[in-house]
């Protein structure tokens, strides 16, 4: 293989990692903008985005769409119910409502092992073969993965900057006080706005599920990427999101083709320390007041 | 006064006996295994009064168990690959997590609170990462077998039993350093940060050297009890101290309260016995873990230590008008 | 002797200039008055002077040294203490563990006083039941921040300011919310901790009879510029003044 084509494979890989981080990233970047929430439990939803979908398409056979809106929706149902028994009691708390997601973490994780078992299981490819484009090679299944990820940004970005809903979700992140007094319901956008986060939580990981394979671990390390990049990019941008999770994910991937993985994981980290220590409201994130 | 005096006597008398119940412990257990588990419940509570203090400075360390990491293994390596005695390689341990925290807590404490928590918890990954990553050094995913044990005046804790007052003993020093930090000036200034961080910079306190501190000390002693632990396993690996590890002494610390130094006691002593009284099943064990620490958060969020002190408060009657307008703190 | 100088002051806040050219000076033992309507800046002035905020321009000279920029923490120490407007507070601590922390802005960590606590602990509480004594406190020493009347909360944050022995105590808008006999008595506590123990104040106030009774010197601002400077007599007939407080929100006594 030619030096380009290495490059160009990287830059593709790069992408599509980037693009799922992407999707994690926003979802838990939303939820801290909106309702000032860490999620320690956000991977977890990926992990049963991943499940559902391999459970529908992969032991029911059902239509690969349709498996993917039912993997969102079951998944967002958990997480509605997440919301309402705990998340939803620790409003004004934040630091104990941290805590809590971590007991969540836990439950939904091992709850997952105790139904499914510890053993990774395959998904069947959703398309099989490669597509080939001046000599670089795109297997189908990682294509999938980008279009999937780019048409739920595309409709988010229509849902927040071209709705009302969106219109009042930026309000109440903007200032959830204000926001209230101006007669927006905030005590449904909360709910709301987690329940999309998860959503977008759940379409990575079925996206994701037959590229992988599924076991109730995979979660965690999704969290991390997600807090990974949302530092980088700044708590509360989506846009700080997007880039975050695109640089990211080249990052790792020229990082693992041209080093070890050990390096890229040491890289990542220090570009979080470098932005922190230069910018440490992110690359987009809004500046703090005081001094 | 002379209720309150009455009172201390009380307490010192029932830390006392708590102590001799502590020391004469192995004498009453009807197996080793038991032992066992008093010697983890010594090193659990280590590792939770390092984070209580950290908490108690108003900052959360989610990457806790990585300095445990970190100490374990630099403890290991320079016992086996450059001969120090193990004692000395807990020490060196310690300093090394210390620094490290030093560093890293200058760097990220000056952020919002929720920068640091991210940032800690990265960290904590990072270090597992680095362990499985780094084989050449410690031996990759399979860890290091053979790490020397401890020998103090001459006389090796090589088996387990023998290892047991000794850990107790530096539990208890452990815990006595926390006490006289708490009553400190020094100790204080952390609550005041972690009360009002705002006012308390107002009052001449500078409050990011003071959370960094106790940040360091927190971690320069995980890093100690984790030491610690590997000469008493004789073993280490990157499993050793995960993101479970930090979750389970954060559960502790919840459970029994961070408001003063015997919290941690109370956490450690309901949870220390739970793993192991369930570890035929593994996920049950984490699903009560997680459900524990939910319930605690919405119903007991002060912990359980703080719940005599409740009681006596509602059995008093309150002095002074109930006019109860809260005055302005956010975190 | 000028104690405060404040030269060309300028804080922006993203495209905003919410002050500037502000430049004016505090003698020892003066009473200044900081005014102004709504949004005129005064609290932006007194969050640069105190160290919250960085200035963007200009300079704060506070006994003889340059103070611009300097964190909080260190103003504090140099003798430079401030309240806030809303009752700051230790809400779970005790009324006398408040006013024990304001001491630490002249105390040090110090080893020994790390071992032998309550050696350190007697003489901090000796100081702090003074101040609170000169506010009217002492009585409620033992009780929690959090079930003190609102008045005596703001007594209380002046009392953890004072704690600290400042040469120069800034005192944001310290008898809002208050009734008037409340405001009347503060005003008097004042007035007397200022005599026995010869602290310079800068007051900003919306309050005018509070401060046309306490000031000796008032500066007045009005969209981020000082509009006016003088005794209360000039400035009550004052021309610019008088306009800037039409149709504007004023809370009369």
């Amino acid at each position: 293989m030619s030096m380009e084509t290495i490059l160009a494979q990287t830059v593709v890989n790069g992408l599509m990692v980037g693009m799922i981080y992407m999707l994690m990233a926003i979802g838990f970047t939303m939820v801290f903008g909106i309702m000032r929430i860490v999620n320690f439990a956000h991977g977890e939803f990926y992990m049963v985005g991943a499940f559902m979908f391999a459970i529908f398409y992969g032991s029911y056979e059902v239509p690969f769409a349709l498996s993917l809106l039912l993997a969102i929706v079951t998944t967002a149902l958990v997480g509605l119910v997440m919301e309402r028994l705990v998340f939803s009691r620790f409003r004004g708390n934040e630091l104990n409502g941290m805590i809590a997601s971590v007991g969540v973490a836990l439950i939904m994780q091992n709850a997952a092992l105790l139904i499914w078992g510890p053993s990774p299981r395959s998904v069947p490819a959703v398309v099989s073969g490669v597509i080939s484009f001046g000599g670089i090679v795109f297997p189908w299944s990682r294509v999938v993965v980008i279009i999937g990820a780019l048409i739920a940004v595309g409709l988010l970005y229509v849902l927040i900057a071209h709705t009302q809903l969106g219109r009042a979700m930026r309000a109440v992140a903007q200032d959830a006080e204000i926001a209230l007094a101006q007669g927006i319901r905030v005590e449904v956008i909360f709910p709301l706005a987690f329940v999309l986060g998860v959503a977008l939580a759940a379409l990575a990981g079925a996206l994701m599920a037959p590229v992988l394979s599924v076991s109730p671990f995979v979660g965690l390390a999704p969290t991390l990427k997600a807090f990974v990049i949302v530092v980088i990019g700044g708590l509360g941008s989506v846009p700080g999101a997007v880039a975050g999770g695109l640089l990211i994910g080249l990052i790792e991937s020229f990082a693992g083709t041209f080093m070890s993985a050990a390096l890229a994981e040491i890289l990542q980290f220090i570009v979080v320390i470098a932005v922190v220590l230069l910018r440490p409201q992110g690359l987009l994130g809004r500046k703090e007041r005081e001094a | 006064m002379r209720a309150q005096d009455g009172n201390k006597r009380l307490r010192f008398g029932a830390i006392i006996l708590a102590v001799l119940i502590a020391i004469l412990f192995p004498r009453f257990a009807p197996n080793q295994f038991y032992v066992h588990l008093g010697t983890v419940g010594c090193l659990n509570l280590m590792f939770v009064l390092g984070l209580a203090i950290i908490s108690r400075a108003g900052q959360l360390s989610m990457g806790h168990a990585g300095f445990a990491l970190v100490g374990g293994y630099v403890s290991a390596l320079l016992s086996m690959k450059a001969g120090w005695p193990a004692l000395l390689g807990v020490l060196a341990a310690g300093l090394v997590a210390a620094a490290i925290a030093a560093a890293l807590g200058w760097i990220i404490l000056r952020l919002r609170g929720v920068y640091f928590v991210l940032v800690a918890f990265s960290f904590g990954q990072i270090a597992v990462l680095l362990a499985l990553d780094m084989s050449d050094i410690t031996g990759g995913a399979n860890g290091i077998v053979g790490v020397p044990p401890l020998s103090l005046f001459g006389y090796s804790l090589a088996s387990k039993p023998d290892f047991y007052p000794f850990a107790l003993a530096c539990a208890l020093a452990t815990l006595l350093f926390t006490w006289m930090l708490y009553r400190s000036p020094f100790g204080d200034r952390m609550a005041a940060t972690a009360e009002n961080q705002r006012l308390t910079e107002s009052s001449g306190v500078d409050t990011h050297a003071t959370q960094v501190i106790a940040f360091t000390i927190g971690s320069g002693i995980a890093g100690m009890a984790g030491a610690l632990s590997v000469h008493y396993f004789r073993f280490i690996s990157p499993d050793s101290f995960t993101f479970w590890e930090s979750v389970s002494y954060l559960t502790m610390l919840v459970v029994g309260g961070s408001a003063g130094a015997f919290g941690p006691v109370v956490g450690v002593l309901v949870l220390t016995p739970l793993p192991e009284m369930l570890r035929a099943t593994q996920g049950l064990q984490h699903i009560i873990y997680g459900a524990v620490l939910v319930l605690c958060l919405l119903f007991v969020p002060e912990g359980l230590s703080s719940i005599p002190r409740r009681l006596s408060q509602r059995y008093r009657a309150t002095p002074g008008p109930d006019t109860s307008t809260p005055a302005g703190t956010r975190r | 002797m000028s104690l405060l100088q404040v030269n060309g002051l300028k804080r922006v806040f993203g495209g905003l200039v919410a002050v500037r050219d502000v430049s004016f000076e505090v003698q020892q033992g003066e009473l200044l008055g900081l005014i102004g309507p709504n949004g005129a800046g005064k609290t932006t002035v007194f969050n640069v002077i105190s160290g919250v905020l960085r200035p963007s321009a200009g300079s704060v000279r506070f006994a003889g040294e340059d103070i611009s920029g300097l964190p909080a923490n260190r103003i504090v120490r140099r003798g430079l203490s401030r309240t806030f407007q809303a009752a700051t507070l230790y809400p779970d601590a005790t009324v006398i563990d408040n006013a024990v922390r304001g001491t630490y802005a002249r105390s040090s960590v110090g080893l020994v006083n790390s071992l032998f606590p309550a050696r350190w602990r007697a003489e901090a509480e000796d100081k702090a039941f003074k101040v609170l004594d000169v506010l009217g406190l002492s009585r409620r020493a033992g009780v929690k921040a959090r079930e003190l009347a609102y008045g005596e909360q703001r007594r209380l944050g002046v009392a953890i300011a004072l704690a600290g022995e400042p040469k120069l105590l800034m005192l944001d808008e310290p008898v809002a919310g208050l009734n008037p006999e409340e405001a009347a008595e503060l005003a008097r506590v004042l007035r007397r901790v200022k005599a026995e123990r010869d602290i310079t104040m800068i007051l900003v106030e919306h309050h005018m009879r509070t401060v046309m009774d306490l000031c000796s010197r008032i500066v007045v601002l009005d969209h981020g510029t000082m509009i006016a400077e003088g005794t209360p007599a000039q400035i009550v007939a004052n021309p610019a003044v008088i306009e800037a407080y039409l149709g504007k929100d004023t809370s009369h006594a």
